[in-house]
């Protein structure tokens, strides 16, 4: 996993510069998304919406949405149900017509020439139910003019080559979902769009998605990715938007938008002195008493840092360690829902 | 899109089997009513001489018309399927212009056309070749025949099947679409040409949608004989273009 390793690597060397506070609130308009920092030399907007809004009988779906994604970022679109996710993908893919706004591809008005440097899977794969799955490919190949070694590749990289004889309706849902992201793949596009793509699919068919979209990323291709799962969306992704009904809500690097909620366990022979010694060190920290644990919130110093300052006064700890909130509970308490930690 | 359309096609049963459907009835009612009036008794020649040469053809475009509804529905259901199944937005999703979709449906309903065109022409040879009337039966005669009831057949198909893909394309669901394209030539313009009638504007009814057509395809003598140059022509073409330009329209602004 060469490729996770790389983009923690990076968010990692971003958190040590303290390039980490861009994580906004939405009424700052177009700034934070904008000012996502891209992975890699390349800092070219691959997709840039503006104020794009769409309405459904009267009630706004999506409103005044502006978003910048740049080259090589693997970028995550949250939000709960309802909240505009598919609404602003299919927007973004020409699907739905916006009633107001603007969608550039490439940095060009968006155009059917731009979708074919796109690879996409909007909510559940559509295909001819009675075609089987090779001739559903080679329909979506007829149209970005792939030839059939393009669609034997797609399918044996998703691992349907062996069924692809097989009429798409007797498909489990899993291989239907694998068959979506086989025609996503076809034409090698320069960007990912994945609306919900483990959806259905078995725990190895989870695997092997996010081996390919991490294969991808990889090799520099820009994923947009809407998930409800946190766990996916803080594995696969290294920013996230995240959509609140129908606005942006938070933008951010995925480590920024965790940060905030991350704390420190602390535990010595004596809990009073690591209490004291605590609130000299670092001033601005909040200290509080869990049983036998000191957890310390708000620090500016790393654990590292901590053990070596405490060991030069003369306290010993037998416990330090580092803990997260996972991006669900963090999603939560963002979206005002919250679980906290 | 050739390559899109054989990829659709090729592997459909139901456009097999719509089209054999369609073939087959086709030759089974030229082949009923070529036997029906052969054995007619008496002396009426005009009725004898339908499925005779030249005008075999006329004959035979002008009785396989009504059986356009048989692609018609395949064209409905189709279109619907394709909304439905969210085919239409997986397609533009791929990079396929929305008129392209709509081209696409259209050549669809040119291959169907020429498919009837093909059938309907068989028809007429086998039905016609030992069976001359006393009017003029040369082989300029026929071609020419074939030519003005062929050509005839084909816009009305065109035409028909358009509007077929227009209701498709404004309802999305095969019941309400089917029952859109059967009742507007069977209620709605009968209606409307009342209504013209009766206000002073009779007129304009030979101009509407299937009165215009039905003077291109024609199984007896006595009616407007197809003529390329006659206003109806044109009005049926102009409609097969509008009613393909009009669906072209309505997927044009529609979320899919």
């Amino acid at each position: 996993m060469f490729w996770r390793t790389s983009l923690r690597s990076i968010d990692a060397a971003w958190y040590e510069k303290g390039i980490d506070n861009d994580v906004v609130h939405a009424s700052l308009g177009f700034g934070p998304a904008l000012l996502s920092p891209a992975k890699g030399p390349t800092v070219s907007a691959v997709l840039a919406t503006h104020e794009l809004s769409k309405s459904y009988g009267g009630k706004a779906a999506v409103k005044q949405l502006s978003l910048t994604v740049n080259a090589g970022q693997v970028f995550g679109l949250l939000g709960l149900n309802g909240s505009g996710k598919t609404t602003t993908l299919a927007m973004l893919l020409g699907a739905v017509v916006p009633d107001r706004g603007s969608v550039r591809w490439f940095g060009q008005a968006a155009s059917a020439r731009q979708r074919l440097r796109i690879g996409a899977l909007l909510e559940q794969p559509s295909f001819y139910p009675w075609l089987s799955g090779e001739a559903n490919l080679g329909v979506i190949a007829a149209i970005k003019q792939v030839s059939s070694v393009g669609v034997q590749r797609a399918l044996q990289q998703v691992g349907l080559w062996a069924v692809r004889d097989q009429a798409f309706q007797g498909y489990s849902l899993g291989m239907k979902q694998r068959l979506g992201l086989a025609s996503a793949l076809l034409g090698n596009p320069e960007v990912l769009v994945l609306d919900e793509p483990t959806n259905g699919v078995d725990a190895q068919g989870i695997y092997d998605i996010r081996a390919i979209i991490g294969e991808f990323a990889g090799r520099g291709g820009t994923v947009i990715l809407s998930s409800h799962i946190m766990d996916e969306v803080e594995k696969v992704c290294d920013y996230v938007a995240i959509l609140k009904a129908g606005s942006l809500h938070h933008a951010g690097a995925t480590k920024s938008v965790l940060a905030p909620g991350g704390w420190i366990e602390l535990a010595a022979a004596d809990l009073a002195a690591l209490e004291r010694a605590l609130h000299e060190l670092d001033a601005q920290a909040t200290v509080e008493r869990s049983g036998d644990l000191l957890l310390l919130r708000h620090s500016s110093l790393s654990p590292g840092e901590l053990n070596h300052r405490l060991m030069a006064a003369g306290i010993f700890l037998h416990h330090l360690v580092q803990r997260q909130p996972s991006l669900e509970s963090q999603y939560l308490a963002l979206m005002g829902n919250g679980v906290k930690t | 899109m050739i390559r899109l359309l054989t990829a659709k096609l090729l592997s459909y049963r139901s456009f097999h089997k719509f089209t054999l459907l369609h073939v087959g009835l086709i030759a089974l009612l030229c082949y009923i009513a070529s036997r029906f009036t052969l054995n007619i008794q008496g002396s009426i020649d005009e009725l004898r001489n339908l499925f005779a040469l030249p005008g075999v053809w006329r004959t035979v475009t002008g009785l396989s018309r009504w059986l356009f509804y048989i692609p018609a529905f395949f064209v409905v259901q189709l279109v619907c399927a394709e909304f439905e199944l969210k085919v239409v937005r997986a397609q533009v999703i791929a990079g396929l212009e929305r008129w392209q979709i709509v081209a696409s449906w259209v050549a669809q309903n040119l291959l169907m056309s020429l498919i009837a065109v093909a059938a309907t022409i068989a028809c007429g040879a086998l039905l016609g070749y030992n069976s001359v009337a006393s009017t003029d039966s040369s082989l300029t005669s026929s071609l020419l025949q074939i030519m003005r009831s062929e050509l005839g057949y084909v816009i009305y198909g065109m035409a028909f099947l358009n509007a077929a893909v227009l209701c498709g394309v404004l309802l999305r669901r095969p019941v309400p679409a089917i029952i859109l394209l059967v009742l507007w030539p069977m209620l709605a313009e009968p209606a409307l040409s009342y209504g013209l009638e009766h206000y002073g504007l009779g007129a304009v009814v030979a101009y509407l949608p299937f009165a215009s057509l039905g003077t291109l395809v024609t199984w007896h003598e006595t009616s407007a004989v197809f003529d390329p140059l006659a206003i109806t022509t044109l009005v049926a073409t102009l409609y097969a273009a509008l009613a393909a330009g009009a669906a072209w329209l309505v997927l044009e602004r529609a979320d899919l």
